[in-house]
């Protein structure tokens, strides 16, 4: 199947920030329109794979943001009675805008996290953004001990069965207990990581910024400009 | 140039010294061994002379260190570390810090000074030599506990290190794996690099080391190059089958929801015998042993069992910890097995030193000894061990063997599986797995198979 070419993960960052700023910036119905239009195909092309829970998640958001609306700006001309509410003009416009507002933030992340994967989002900060090693080897090595700590979640469940504990997890000491395990093991792994990382010269690594756009970033910038433009012009 | 060590104190406090007054001196293409208790500092004195105790961990080191002309005592020497000396921690699994093989060679590479524009390139070549071409971006958990160990061994190697320090390069590996290190260190020896190897199983070193330390007291000192290849070994004998009750069957297939570890798994254990599986690396011990524990559902047939209650001991000790102190743990175990502090003191009496510790700041030999103190405790009628006896010195070691059969002697059943050809030979059946299939074997015959495998 022919894929398309993946933007750079910086280009994707520019324009997920810049819409979203924007979509906080502005009040006007048409403009945020305008800005998530845009943002709804690039999600299509790019980030099918999982929407269906960031557009369930925003769903159920809606709900409350209409209470919220009804609550607080349900003023104007009566638009139409839900029971034996009269919801007016300004709850609805209210409604809107913050519900666009949501839609074009939430698709600007789903965006960056639903493209890349979080072993190429972590390599973009290493090998692209000249992220410092400090900030750049925990994001991996978070991605590295995740099953791991997946494991031994259900280990030392398991374990503390085995020796006649609880194992309420809702109760918050059982659980304070397990996690508190779950970080003293952690700890321990990770302090033998740390010192085969200082034993490996990771701290030698030099950062660098390595930028190369390609046709694709270029059509996205150009894109993220024209609307910008756009909706401050009319 | 070799290495020249001369540490006079040495600690991770001011007031608690954990080295004082250890010598040792290699030149190139010599192998130095060093031995020593569960305890007795040995990861202590790599972390020492690598400079990680003193610039990473924030201990203390007095003295002189020499790793071929660098001073790693000192900033700049230590700054040069990674260019002259590669270090193979005692659990390598966590020596692995990146998610993908790529990312760990293309890091390793770039720390070493190669352009970031080579590295990727390079960094496949060295993959697809080991066998891992194709699976650059498979996450490192994907991979096979052998794989994941040659990966190591390829990290070991990038840049041409003159020093190479061994912290327990046996633990937890299968003969083979034991085999394809001692390869490895004949090389370097032939390449004329310094090879330092701190071990318990000495056996597996002795006829390739150059020199010999043992630390005694926190002090290294210098023993006689023995060849003493498992010479305290009992005469094997195969156990005469017994009438005796089946305390659990297993028939089936094993592993997990995506992937079949074992097919057709006819395993048998019954009342007070000792079993043993082993197998490769990876091979689906561990997975056999937490299906019969219920921590992974059977795929398919059944598993029937007479015993009320059982006790999986995995390979991690620490997770079978629920306390802060080592004496909370007697106190937890007191208080739900109905034992004695005397009775548990009595069976491994080391513990009485250790009851003002944490469990997470022992040793990882004492670590597993109080691990299998709580599985003899809780135990039941069948213990599941997972490596019982890496990290223990011969003289834990024993003590450990004795608790195993005095339980046996009580009418209650182990499986145990482990790579350890001592152990092997102490236990009254053993099964063998191999490409995917469990099978029972001929004991003396393994423990001679098991022994040449390792090449020594």
């Amino acid at each position: 199947m022919y894929r398309m070419t993946k933007p750079r993960i910086l280009t994707i960052l520019i324009y997920a920030f810049t819409t979203s700023t924007l979509a906080f910036i502005y009040r006007d119905l048409y403009d945020l329109l305008v800005l998530l239009a845009p943002t709804i195909i690039l999600v299509f092309i790019y980030a099918r794979r999982g929407l269906h829970w960031i557009i369930i998640g925003v769903l159920i958001g809606l709900l409350g943001l209409f209470i919220n609306a009804i609550a607080f700006s349900n003023t104007g001309e009566t638009v139409f009675r839900l029971f034996t509410i009269e919801v007016k003009t300004g709850a609805v416009h209210a409604f809107l805008v913050v519900s666009i507002r949501l839609f074009i933030i939430a698709f600007a992340g789903a965006l960056l996290a639903l493209t890349y994967s979080p072993i190429e989002i972590y390599r973009s900060l290493i090998y692209e953004l000249k992220t410092p090693v400090i900030i750049a080897f925990p994001v991996a090595y978070a991605l590295r001990i995740l099953p791991v700590v997946k494991r031994d979640y259900s280990e030392i469940v398991f374990q503390r069965k085995q020796r006649g504990l609880k194992t309420n997890l809702l109760n918050p000491l059982d659980l304070a207990s397990v996690v508190t395990l779950l970080m003293v093991v952690n700890y321990e792994r990770a302090k033998w990581s740390g010192i085969s990382a200082e034993l490996r010269g990771l701290r030698r690594i030099k950062p660098e910024f390595q930028y190369k756009p390609r046709i694709v970033d270029y059509i996205l910038l150009t894109l993220l400009v024209l609307l910008v433009v756009y909706t401050i012009a009319f | 140039m070799g290495v020249y060590v001369n540490i006079l104190r040495a600690g991770y406090q001011e007031n608690h010294i954990v080295l004082r007054e250890s010598m040792f001196k290699a030149g190139e293409g010599e192998v130095v061994l060093i031995s020593g208790p569960s305890g007795s500092g040995k990861s202590t004195l790599i972390l020492a002379i690598t400079g990680i105790l003193k610039h990473v961990l924030g201990g203390f080191v007095e003295g002189v260190v020499d790793l071929n002309g660098l001073n790693p005592l000192e900033p700049t020497g230590f700054e040069e570390i990674p260019r002259e000396v590669s270090v193979l921690l005692q659990d390598p699994e966590r020596q692995l810090v990146f998610p993908t093989p790529l990312d760990e060679v293309v890091v390793s590479l770039e720390s070493l000074g190669s352009p970031r524009s080579t590295a990727f390139e390079k960094a496949r070549g060295i993959l697809s030599q080991i066998g891992l071409g194709g699976k650059e971006n498979r996450h490192v958990e994907e991979l096979s506990s052998g794989e994941r160990r040659r990966l190591t061994l390829a990290l070991l190697e990038i840049g041409d290190p003159r020093v190479i320090i061994l912290d327990e390069p046996s633990a937890n590996l299968d003969p083979r794996g034991v085999s394809l290190i001692r390869e490895r260190v004949r090389d370097w020896k032939k390449q004329g690099k310094t090879v330092i190897i701190v071990e318990h199983k000495i056996q597996y070193f002795t006829d390739l080391a150059d020199t010999m330390y043992t630390l005694r007291s926190r002090k290294l000192v210098e023993d006689a190059v023995r060849d003493d290849l498992y010479v305290n070994l009992p005469e094997c004998r195969n156990n005469p089958a017994g009438a005796s009750e089946l305390v659990l069957e297993l028939r089936g297939d094993i592993g997990y929801r995506d992937y079949t570890v074992l097919r057709d798994v006819d395993f048998k254990v019954y009342r007070g015998e000792i079993v043993a599986i082993i197998g490769p690396n990876g091979s689906g011990k561990t997975t056999l042993l937490k299906t019969i524990a219920g921590l992974t559902p059977i795929l398919n047939g059944e598993i029937t069992t007479s015993v009320k209650k059982l006790f999986y001991a995995p390979q991690n000790p620490d997770l079978v910890f629920v306390s802060w102190s080592v004496k909370r743990e007697v106190k937890n175990i007191v208080k739900k097995t109905g034992l004695t502090v005397e009775e548990l003191v009595n069976m491994f009496p080391w513990l009485s030193n250790a009851l003002d510790q944490s469990p997470f700041l022992l040793s990882h030999g004492q670590r597993r000894l109080l691990e299998l103190l709580i599985a003899l405790a809780h135990g039941g009628d069948l213990l599941l061990l997972d490596e019982p006896t890496t990290g223990l010195d011969p003289s834990l070691y024993h003590s450990v063997l004795r608790e195993l059969k005095n339980t046996r002697n009580k009418g209650r059943s182990i499986v145990v599986a482990t790579h350890d050809p001592r152990l092997v030979l102490e236990v009254d059946r053993v099964y063998k797995v191999e490409n995917g299939f469990l099978r029972e074997v001929d004991k003396c015959r393994v423990v001679e198979e098991m022994i040449r495998e390792t090449g020594v």
